[in-house]
């Protein structure tokens, strides 16, 4: 338990449990932060058109080999724009209803909604949870979509069982044996997938992927079951072991976001060999080539580590600048506007507010001006934004500053520098056009 | 109490100046005011560091030591005038008064209060509210107010060297020469004047611009030895600008120096009742017009109602249409299919009295063209010297071809 200042301004004249903000916000996957889409502005939609949308127009192959970039202007190196955070918080969204709200959110028709179910899984290269080669992320982002919630009580793992049972009319009674066997009917009609079925570990994934007990089933691909050479070398096999099942329920699209590929790039020995199986196991190989689309987080220097195994193996140009990309890579900015700012910090602040107490304005104790001056600080950088809002709020509960105005702000601000311009803000306090 | 704003006198003509209504236009702009009084959203004082630091926000200026502190007292200076913020001494605004006086304390009246709650519930209101506020305090905006609901103004503002003061000056060396040399050519500048007019010169004008420029030539001797030719040309131009237009509008009843001038037409943009161009064909020099019906009260003394009668709605209503016309006009006039941008929009905005924004607003909507008109453009090659770019999409629009479908 916490202990509890009697004297805190924080408690008492803020109104706040706790600091909501941290010293440093980046994302765990285990426990993350308020996720805000709003934060994300315009790039938010476009993430989901070129993501999404764009693909699930398409009939026969609906693979987006693409990209998801931060801003790196100035001295930015693209850090904390929440990329990790979008690619991740965003996929569990999507996979708690099989993409419907988002199809809702851009105006699909209700049967095509029902047509269309998609899923989405997130990965990252994690040295430490023995992660570094394709095949195995992706294998983890299999594990992420399967474990992920669907609904209020349910999992995808769950979901997709119970949709197969209906649509293949299986005996409930026996599902697991049914789905097995019209799992291993589907992959023998795929001859160029090279997979020996009788092999214990893909046997026993598949007998896992085919009962209800999901989490044994994401036991056996993270710790138990699939060890890590064999998650080095058969990992795609089991994502294609996946992709199969996940159509056999109905599932017409899926979505990898690959994070921290520059530690790929640090860690993988024969890199050139890994991005190779890539591109020829992945990429162009059913079912999962057709289904499914890849897309990495990048910045400057994780297109620097990858760019020439890239382009030897004739991957596609990630690169944010170049035009002809525009529809494969989404180029996050940063906050843009200052509602943006604010939209982020109340998120922040509302789990941490006493219920009792009662705030003029959801950013209280922060006032449109300080949440103004602080996002123009840090240039609109979501990470520098919130770490900002700890710093200033630690401060003003250690000088019991009561107010928290430009005056107090503005000191705590100097070192962060400060760009300055000749263009005058656009803002709300011009004239509206009648 | 000395504050910085401008005033009706002029360097030219003192005599003129001390009969002419005492009056002060503070050099700010109408978004100045609104983010002052937007600082009492959250609390009822405030301090002039605040709003100094407001400012520099708003306007991505740098923070460091008084910058903008002139600004912010000029502004509270302004709120108290129109009587938004409670009577207080305010310091002189220079940013060396930043120091011993950045804590003072300016605190909202009653009806400071009450225009801040109309702006939350409704900006044009309240932007409104705070035009009429403005013209009952400030006599010089009665006057050019007068002015502009009966006609348009042309203020022939120098911009160039060779094409406004002396075709023999084709550099701007050539001019610091002249004028160091003490063989500045008045009688050529103000041929130049008259042509660009479009009238002679009344007698007045020209013995106030004789005198006027006279004295500028002479104060500006020395400088035109030493300083670099370009940058002495733009002083030069500046200061003759100051000369000119209150030469030219005295008659008009508006004896204001540049400087308030340029502020009146800029607070017009910024509560929409009148506009400014530079690029229309017919005129050389800034067209200034009204785009809004101001009601005033039988004294004149007090704004009664504003009218947007050439707003979004109207102006959108055939959009195409008009701009069709526009272009036809200006294609008459240039004998080229593909017309300047800029131009167009010129004559756009004041055949139809609307402000460039609203243009602005209304050709980003339709620039795809539509089943009667057909649109096509070059890109923008070269900046215009005066004017914002025209928005198609992502792009700049440098010309513009035009045309419609055969019915």
């Amino acid at each position: 338990m916490a202990i509890k200042s009697k004297k805190s301004v924080l408690s008492e004249v803020y109104g706040l449990r706790e600091n909501p903000f941290k010293s440093s916000q980046i994302y765990n996957v285990d426990n993350p932060d308020p996720f805000v889409p709003e934060m994300y502005g315009e790039q938010y939609e476009e993430f989901h058109k070129k993501f999404f949308l764009l693909p699930l127009g398409k009939e026969s192959n609906k693979q987006v080999i693409g990209a998801l970039w931060s801003s790196h202007q100035g001295d930015d190196l693209g850090k904390g724009f929440g990329k990790s955070m979008l690619m991740a918080e965003e996929s569990r969204r999507i996979n708690k209803d099989f993409g419907r709200a988002m199809l809702e959110l851009a105006e699909i028709g209700e049967q095509d909604i029902e047509e269309n179910p998609v899923l989405s899984g997130y990965c990252t290269f994690d040295k430490s949870k023995n992660i570094q080669t394709f095949p195995a992320a992706l294998l983890d982002a299999v594990a992420f979509i399967l474990e992920s919630k669907y609904g209020e009580d349910s999992t995808v793992h769950a979901e997709l069982r119970r949709r197969m049972i209906e649509k293949l009319e299986l005996n409930a009674d026996f599902a697991g044996e049914e789905i097995k066997q019209a799992l291993l009917k589907e992959l023998r009609k795929y001859r160029g997938l090279n997979i020996q079925l009788t092999h214990a570990t893909i046997n026993g994934f598949i007998d896992r992927l085919c009962h209800e007990d999901t989490g044994d089933l994401v036991r056996f691909i993270r710790q138990e079951g699939i060890g890590p050479r064999i998650k080095a070398t058969q990992g795609f096999n089991f994502v294609h072991v996946f992709s199969a099942f996940v159509q056999l329920a109905g599932i017409v699209y899926v979505t990898y976001f690959i994070d921290q590929i520059e530690n790929f790039a640090s860690w993988t020995r024969k890199q050139d060999q890994e991005v190779k199986v890539l591109r020829e196991s992945m990429c162009q190989t059913s079912p999962t080539a057709e289904m499914s689309s890849f897309i990495f987080q990048m910045h400057i220097r994780a297109e620097a580590a990858i760019e020439n195994m890239w382009k030897s193996e004739h991957l596609p140009s990630l690169a944010f600048n170049k035009p002809m990309n525009a529809a494969r890579v989404v180029y996050l900015k940063g906050l843009s506007t200052t509602e943006e700012a604010a939209d982020l910090a109340a998120a922040y602040l509302a789990p941490c507010r006493k219920p009792e107490f009662k705030t003029p304005t959801p950013i209280f104790p922060f006032t449109d001006e300080v949440i103004e001056a602080v996002w123009s600080a840090v240039k609109g950088n979501p990470r520098a934004f919130l770490e900002s809002l700890f710093n200033i709020l630690n401060q003003a509960e250690l000088q019991s500053e009561k107010k928290i105005d430009l005056t107090f702000v503005q000191p705590l601000l100097d070192d962060v520098g400060e760009e300055v311009s000749d263009d005058e803000e656009d803002d709300d306090n011009s004239n509206p056009e009648r | 109490m000395t504050r910085k704003t401008t005033t009706t006198r002029t360097p030219s003509d003192k005599d003129t100046a001390m009969t002419a209504p005492i009056d002060s236009i503070p050099r700010v702009s109408v978004q100045d005011l609104v983010i002052a009084l937007r600082m009492f959203e959250s609390s009822s004082d405030t301090t002039l560091e605040n709003l100094r630091l407001r400012f520099c926000y708003a306007k991505n200026k740098s923070k460091k030591g008084g910058n903008l502190f002139p600004t912010a007292v000029i502004v509270a200076g302004e709120m108290q005038k129109l009587g938004l913020i409670e009577p207080v001494a305010l310091p002189k605004a220079s940013s060396k008064t930043h120091e011993t006086s950045k804590g003072k304390v300016i605190k909202v009246t009653a009806s400071g209060q009450e225009l801040l709650r109309v702006f939350l519930a409704d900006r044009m209101a309240a932007f409104d509210k705070l035009f009429g506020l403005m013209y009952t305090t400030h006599r010089n905006l009665q006057t050019f107010v007068g002015v502009i609901l009966e006609r348009n103004l042309i203020a022939p503002i120098a911009t160039s060297v060779k094409d406004h003061v002396g075709a023999s000056y084709g550099s701007a060396s050539a001019l610091a020469d002249a004028v160091s040399e003490g063989k500045f050519n008045t009688e050529e500048t103000l041929r130049l004047l008259a042509q660009r007019l479009g009238r002679a010169l009344t007698e007045e004008e020209r013995d106030e611009l004789n005198t006027g420029i006279e004295k500028l030539v002479k104060d500006y001797k020395m400088s035109a030895a030493s300083e670099d030719g370009t940058e002495f040309a733009k002083n030069f131009l500046g200061k003759l600008n100051d000369v000119v237009i209150p030469a030219i509008f005295r008659g008009d009843g508006l004896p204001f120096d540049y400087r308030t001038h340029r502020t009146i037409w800029s607070l017009g943009e910024g509560f929409k009742l009148w506009g400014t161009i530079t690029s229309h064909p017919d005129y050389s020099g800034t067209v200034v017009y009204r785009t809004a019906s101001i009601i005033l009260t039988p004294e004149m003394d007090q704004v009664k109602a504003l009218v947007f009668d050439s707003g979004l709605k109207k102006t959108g209503e055939n959009f195409l249409g008009k701009m069709f016309a526009a272009y036809q006009e200006l294609q008459t006039l240039r004998k080229s299919r593909f017309v300047n941008a800029w131009e167009l929009r010129s004559v756009f905005c004041l055949d139809n009295r609307c402000q460039q924004s609203v243009f602005n607003r209304l050709f980003e909507e339709h620039y795809a063209g539509s089943d009667s008109y057909n649109l096509h453009f070059e890109i923008q090659q070269a900046k215009s010297r005066h004017e914002l770019p025209l928005r198609a999409g992502q792009r700049s629009v440098g010309t513009i071809l035009m045309t419609r479908e055969a019915t």
